[in-house]
């Protein structure tokens, strides 16, 4: 891979996560009162908001991995007025102390209840521009791969199926562990709906990208070729990763319903849909960083 | 200087890489590290023509190293203004700012700054700074046995030798508006035909 992108993968992937798991629990709040209440809190593995901490926290740390020179990191913010690296560093920051609120908000219940809400919203927002500035890092004018409509549609796909994927799994382990009962199975088929549909969409899309980079000449000194060899093996099974967690996905929600009956078999079951997810993604953004050439030399 | 330049004579280079040489030797670069690179270009084939074969092939060099473009990606995206260009318009990354990233070396279509694994930050070619103070050329320049390289003020070198073309392996001037004059080499009509090859890919490839 292009310049040991390992630690970008994972950077980009875990940020991306935390922003989805955050829009997830926003949306929570809003759409379902009573699956929210539920959610547990404070320093617990199952609570999102704690979870995204400590996933942005690794998110952090992998970024730092990536640096020839970490101690200098603080002046990674330093040049915001042109540089969208700048920006993104400034926008981690953001969505890591909007993630702190909520988790706090959540954990102490202060009696300005507008203050759950409000840092709900703030943390959802922060994602979004998080991952749209991610984006933006990527859309280099000298570097054709990246400089495309893929790019801020896979960044943005991936938020949502790893958010969507993590909370269900999240909801689906607080009934089985703490069994609340109040998280909704309504509300959790709503969201593997939604999952199903982020899937295909990231099919699709995969698909008509791959496409359409075949039909062209990659620019520059370097010979990639996007339909041999690794790099086409590992497309192939992504695609396939894709079809079998849709379809798990979708033989899910239609075994829901029957969730009361056997709840850790669900969780079982998920976890499985879950693991591939993160295989496909973990592929999808190291074939990204592979793809990696730029214009002249 | 307002804006430094390179001047470049495709014909003229023998591909000897004394100037790649001589800027290692005169910054004291690691291995791995080369802020000047010549690179091989080459491509044709043979075909045959009634009862007779015949040939197309060339080959040239050209040497590149950094352009201290007039609009410079490398000092835009860089996070930490490490990047900057001074007075005399020669583009320099500061070592102390400089957190090594490695997004200039990305974005730079010249394949300029080039990442220092022992000093953990990236580096460049800042034209010989003290040379030029003193009036000389950069070490490059001079060093050259062909006499293939010149060093100016942009404008006094379009003067001396026109505007000239660029050829491949350079991309469109328009990302960068880099400060070098190619005298094209003969042969590089081909290249609008074909797309040659790098033929020292792995020697100039990024270290």
């Amino acid at each position: 891979m292009h310049n040991n992108s390992w630690s970008l993968v994972f950077f980009t992937l875990l940020s991306q996560a935390c922003a989805g798991i955050m829009i997830f629990l926003a949306a929570t709040f809003f759409i379902d009162q009573q699956t929210f209440q539920a959610i547990p809190t404070g320093l617990n593995f199952l609570a999102p908001d704690f979870l995204a901490l400590l996933l942005m926290a690794f998110a952090v740390l992998f970024s730092f991995l990536h640096l020839g020179k970490p101690l200098h990191a603080v002046n990674a913010i330093n040049h915001l007025s042109s540089s969208w690296l700048s920006r993104e560093i400034f926008a981690v920051l953001i969505f890591g102390i909007s993630v702190l609120s909520v988790f706090l908000t959540r954990m102490f219940e202060p009696s300005q209840e507008w203050l759950i809400p409000v840092s709900l919203i703030f943390s959802a927002i922060s994602g979004v521009f998080l991952v749209a500035i991610i984006s933006k890092v990527y859309l280099i004018k000298t570097i054709p791969p990246w400089n495309s409509w893929h790019t801020p549609t896979s960044f943005f796909l991936s938020a949502l199926i790893l958010g969507a994927a993590a909370t269900v799994l999240l909801f689906l382990s607080s009934i089985g562990i703490l069994k609340t009962g109040f998280i909704t199975p309504t509300y959790i088929l709503g969201l593997s709906w939604a999952l199903a549909i982020f899937l295909s969409i990231e099919t699709i899309t995969t698909l008509i990208f791959h496409a359409k980079r075949l039909q062209k000449s990659p620019a520059g000194i370097e010979r990639i070729s996007f339909n041999t060899g690794k790099y086409h093996t590992l497309h192939l099974i992504r695609i396939f990763i894709l079809f079998v967690a849709l379809f798990f996905t979708l033989y899910f929600i239609f075994r829901l319903p029957g969730i009361s009956d056997n709840f850790q078999a669900h969780i079982r079951f998920f976890a499985m849909i879950f693991s591939l997810i993160v295989i496909e993604e973990i592929i999808g953004r190291s074939q990204f960083y592979a793809s990696y050439y730029r214009v002249g030399v | 200087m307002n804006r430094p330049a390179f001047y470049f004579d495709a014909n003229a280079c023998s591909g000897c890489k004394t100037c790649q040489i001589a800027c290692k030797d005169k910054n004291d670069l690691p291995p791995g590290v080369r802020w000047r690179r010549v690179y091989e270009v080459t491509g044709g084939d043979w075909e045959k023509q009634g009862k007779a074969w015949v040939n197309n092939i060339y080959a040239y060099n050209i040497s590149l190293a950094c352009m201290h473009c007039d609009d410079p990606v490398c000092l835009r995206v860089c996070p930490t203004k490490a990047i900057s260009k001074n007075e005399n318009g020669i583009v320099d990354i500061d070592p102390s700012l400089c957190m090594g990233c490695k997004y200039c070396a990305w974005v730079c279509p010249y394949g300029a700054p080039q990442f220092n694994e022992e000093a953990g930050i990236m580096t460049k070619c800042n034209l010989c700074a003290d040379y030029i103070e003193e009036g000389k050329n950069p070490s490059c320049v001079d060093s050259c046995p062909m006499r293939a390289m010149d060093f100016g003020e942009y404008d006094e070198l379009v003067l001396k030798y026109g505007k000239q073309g660029d050829i491949y392996p350079l991309p469109n001037r328009h990302h960068t508006e880099p400060s070098i004059l190619v005298n094209p080499h003969r042969s590089a009509d081909h290249v609008e035909l074909e797309r040659p090859e790098i033929s020292n890919l792995e020697e100039v490839r990024d270290a």
